[in-house]
């Protein structure tokens, strides 16, 4: 028994006779409450630049909004403009009724409401997914992923809407968002990724689940966009009635191609498609623990893939393409290097930027880890956007937890998250003040695009303006 | 801290803070159990171990590679412990534990012929039948070699630590390779039992038939070689299975039904027979499509039959814990997740274990010897550790040389089986590496499943009563 303590209560003194356990219990208590949202609660290198929580993710306060969202709505998927004077990152609201809000980051510090819509939600039900955008003409487009939650829309024309297109050129004028076109896809669109081709297409790539659907941007401005490709699995995986989760193009300089890494039924896959009409399956991963590939990112080198697998106790884990893409072996069936934060958890999105992953790590919130040794990735920075109780393990099917996507501004290297519980956070990491692949003796290859030149110059210098 | 509880008391008032004082003194005593926390490796000088595990002896047997399963008889009258050996030594051996802190190997039983033989024994058993005790060692032999075609060999030791003697060897020539893994059941009637790996089935063998054979002096010679196979369990088809085997098993009658059951671990996960009539199984679980696990490793209910501790062996997987209710009730056909988990070391794999309700006992490849508590199966905790193994983790030079890729963390070396004697509650592990360990953990002064309020169901096989 611990000795007696005086304690003050309303300026009168109490003697207490307890328990050190007890003490540490109220400290324990106590200390949760210290690392409430609000306080800081990250590693020493991670500055939280702000934070909006998800009540404070909409221009009004009452209960719905002229855009007919309701505050409060849980947030999903985010993406950050790259171009100097776009200071925007745009959400999507997960929740029925959905949509998606644009934050102006002019202070990053200040983040302010700009532009809110309630499709699809408002619409039919669905639900808004991820979200990506792209430059055509000097002028910039926000597309919004929609899908039905957990039922195939099937091909009735009502639940049909794949994707929203939004024009945001002008909100950096001060003007207004405006939806300019919808993509019409049965069963709709969960995953989009928008690419500027080697060949200068801009290219949307898209999948619900199935096949990736591939769209030239310029038609999709325009109703009625049929896909210029389509893109099934390699084979059909017995009992998982899937195709793809995820994509992610690069272009390989080394190469000078085009590549698509995919998750999908069976594992990871990585074509060729520097002609997109006649595609090349480079290299298949397929790992016994990974029934369906998640998230795939590759180094900017396009060696590793780094990778989720979208299920509790499920690391990251780091993948050498180089065996399978030199034909050495069939396929590659082993990580060589993993990391987790907590294995209990998942990590649910990633944006590489060699060396560093910069990852949504649902409970455990914004983490980044180090991967120069693919062989032993090393946590150098955190901070738990997520503060509540841990949820038990089966809820993996349930309603999502915590950080679920982020995102990295190359030019500042200011790091955004979405965290479905505690809404909107921008972040700084000690050093990192910005990513360009050939500091790091790399190709300038990652998730963002140079809409106006292209990736062919990703390797060299620009020349210095005198 | 004084300055936190006045804050508290200010806040909160006294009489919610004397709520929490008291609560806490009641509820740390049971939050402390959970503080245990496996060192990441290599650990500190002096910290192999957890504070309440002690090792009473320690025998390296041999060359890394060359040690498998272990098993030790449950009576503390035959103190001994059989080990058996692979690769360059083929065959078990026998260890006195009659004085357990100075364990010592009395018989070295190898394979004739040996130089000629590739393979090894793997798993090892014990019955006992009409008063003398026998032990039955599995075995693989490639069939570069001869007796590809012989499972296990059933030797006699009722005399130890005086004479041992073979009894003859099970053969199955349409299904070379021998028996990976295999269990001794003493059947509800009456039957002393051996299940084996062998092709598609757990086959199941009346050993007495064995033992006694035909009281013909030709028996040796002229007996079938399928005599006493008495019973093939199956494996649920369904399409994509990894494997169309079995990988392991375990056999427990279910005191609440009255049923013999078998549980299996192979194919696309595991499965739950009703076994009672041998000559019909009954199919009463499955176990499949769970995230992570593409088949099924090592596979033990709880004493009760309600929950069951799942194994893959893959890396970074855990140990699952599932509710096998649901199924059993008929609510659902098939059960796809788990609901909890436990992991030494995210980075590794556990191999077997051994259940004495609350704790599981751990081999856990090159973790070494875990403990957990699964009382409350949702949440695992560990409650003690020993580091058998102590080698390099992550040696790609050694999984280079042994595997032939270096990209694997080599995690199959290490603790390969445990046991554990009821008796007393002594703890025997086999290392692949550093041979036999005994062991005793504070507070396991044995295990008797009533006085658990579970039935008194253990591998541990009660062979005078049915």
């Amino acid at each position: 028994m611990s000795n007696p303590v005086f304690v003050r209560y309303r300026n009168s003194l109490i003697l207490t006779v307890i328990l050190p356990s007890a003490l540490c219990l109220v400290a324990d208590v106590y200390a949760q409450q210290e690392a409430d949202p609000g306080s800081k609660h990250g590693s020493r290198n991670v500055e939280r630049v702000s934070h909006l929580a998800l009540e404070d993710l909409s221009a009004t306060t009452h209960a719905m909004d002229s855009s007919g969202l309701a505050p409060g709505q849980r947030v999903g998927n985010l993406v950050i403009e790259q171009d100097e004077g776009r200071p925007f990152v745009f959400l999507t609201r997960r929740n029925h009724p959905s949509g998606v809000v644009g934050l102006d980051l002019s202070d990053p510090t200040q983040p302010v409401v700009v532009f809110e819509s309630a499709w699809p939600g408002s619409v039919d039900g669905e639900g808004a997914t991820d979200i990506t955008y792209f430059k055509q003409n000097g002028r910039y487009y926000v597309v919004v992923g929609a899908q039905r939650a957990g039922e195939d829309s099937g091909t009735d024309s009502s639940n049909d809407v794949g994707a929203v297109v939004f024009d945001v050129t002008d909100l950096s004028d001060g003007g207004d968002a405006e939806e300019v076109a919808r993509i019409h896809v049965p069963g709709g669109l969960h995953h989009l990724f928008a690419y500027r081709h080697s060949s200068g297409q801009h290219l949307l790539f898209a999948t619900g689940g199935g096949n990736i659907l591939v769209y030239d941007a310029r038609s999709i401005l325009s109703s009625g966009a049929q896909p210029v490709a389509e893109i099934s699995i390699p084979a059909e995986v017995p009992n998982i009635d899937y195709g793809f989760h995820s994509v992610f193009a690069a272009y390989h300089p080394e190469t000078e191609t085009d590549r698509l890494y995919t998750g999908a039924a069976g594992g990871y896959f990585v074509y060729e498609i520097t002609d997109i009409a006649d595609r090349t399956l480079l290299a298949s991963i397929n790992s016994a623990a990974v029934r369906i590939g998640h998230t795939i990112a590759p180094t900017p080198g396009g060696e590793l893939v780094v990778t989720t697998a979208g299920y509790r106790t499920a690391p990251i884990r780091i993948y050498d393409l180089r065996p399978a893409l030199d034909e050495s072996i069939p396929r590659v069936r082993t990580a060589i290097g993993a990391w987790v934060a907590d294995w209990r958890n998942d990590a649910e999105n990633l944006v590489l930027r060699w060396p560093f992953v910069f990852v949504a790590s649902s409970e455990d919130g914004f983490q980044a880890f180090n991967m120069s040794d693919p062989f032993e990735p090393y946590t150098v920075g955190y901070y738990h956007t997520w503060n509540g109780r841990a949820t038990d393990f089966t809820s993996s099917s349930s309603e999502p937890t915590g950080a679920w996507d982020i995102d990295v501004r190359n030019s500042d290297g200011l790091i955004v998250v979405s965290d479905v519980d505690t809404g909107f956070w921008a972040f700084r990491m000690e050093a990192f003040e910005g990513w360009d692949g050939r500091g790091w003796g790399l190709p300038n290859i990652s998730g963002v695009q140079n809409w106006d030149e292209g990736p062919r110059n990703s390797v060299t210098w620009p020349e210095i303006e005198e | 801290m004084i300055r936190i509880l006045n804050r508290i008391l200010n806040r909160l008032g006294a009489f919610v803070f004397l709520f929490v004082v008291l609560s806490g003194s009641m509820v740390l005593p049971a939050r402390a159990q959970h503080a245990i926390e496996q060192p990441s490796h290599p650990p500190n000088p002096g910290e192999r171990g957890s504070a309440n595990m002690r090792v009473l002896s320690h025998i390296p047997l041999g060359p890394p590679g060359t040690v498998a399963d272990i098993e030790i008889e449950q009576d503390l009258s035959r103190p001994f412990a059989y080990v058996p050996r692979r690769g360059s030594s083929i065959g078990f051996d026998v260890i006195s534990l009659e004085d357990p802190d100075h364990a010592r190997v009395i018989k070295r039983w190898r394979i004739e012929n040996e130089d000629l033989h590739s393979g090894g024994a793997t798993d090892g058993r014990l019955f006992e039948h009409k008063g003398r005790m026998y032990y039955v060692q599995g075995l693989q032999m490639r069939q570069g070699g001869p007796d590809s075609n012989v499972g296990a060999i059933v030797f006699d030791v009722t005399d130890l630590p005086g004479q041992m003697t073979e009894v003859g060897r099970i053969r199955q020539s349409e299904t070379r390779g021998g028996f990976h893994n295999i269990f001794m059941y003493h059947h509800s009637s009456g039957m002393p039992q051996l299940f084996a790996t062998s092709g598609q089935y757990a086959k199941v063998f009346d050993m007495g038939k064995f033992v006694d054979g035909d009281q013909t002096e030709m028996d040796p010679v002229l007996r079938d070689e399928n005599r006493e196979l008495v019973a093939r369990i199956p494996v649920a088809q369904s399409e994509g299975m990894w494997s169309r085997g079995y990988h392991d098993f375990y056999v427990a009658f279910h005191e609440e039904s009255g049923q013999d059951r078998f549980y299996g671990g192979g194919g696309s996960g595991y499965y739950v027979y009703n076994i009672t009539d041998l000559a019909n199984p009954e199919l009463l679980v499955t176990i499949t499509g769970v995230p992570g696990v593409s088949w099924g490793h090592t596979f033990t209910p709880t004493p009760d039959g309600n929950f069951a501790i799942g194994e893959t062996e893959f890396q970074y997987q855990p140990l699952r814990i599932f509710d096998l209710r649901p199924a059993l009730n008929g609510e659902v056909d098939n059960i796809d997740h788990a609901v909890g988990a436990w992991h030494a070391d995210w980075q590794a794999l556990a191999h077997n274990h051994e259940v004495r309700w609350p704790y599981v006992f751990v081999s856990g490849y090159q973790s070494g010897l875990s403990v957990f508590n699964m009382a409350d199966p949702k949440n695992p905790y560990t409650v003690a550790y020993y580091d058998t193994f102590n080698g390099i983790h992550n040696n790609r030079a050694v999984a280079s040389a042994r595997l032939g890729s270096p990209y694997t963390w080599n995690v199959y070396d290490g603790a390969w089986g445990v046991d554990v004697r009821n008796a007393d509650g002594l703890i025997v592990v086999s290392d692949q590496s550093t041979g036999f360990w005994a062991l005793k953990m504070d507070g396991f002064e044995g295990w008797n499943g009533a006085d658990w309020g579970m039935p008194n169901i253990s591998s541990g096989q009660d062979w005078d009563q049915q």
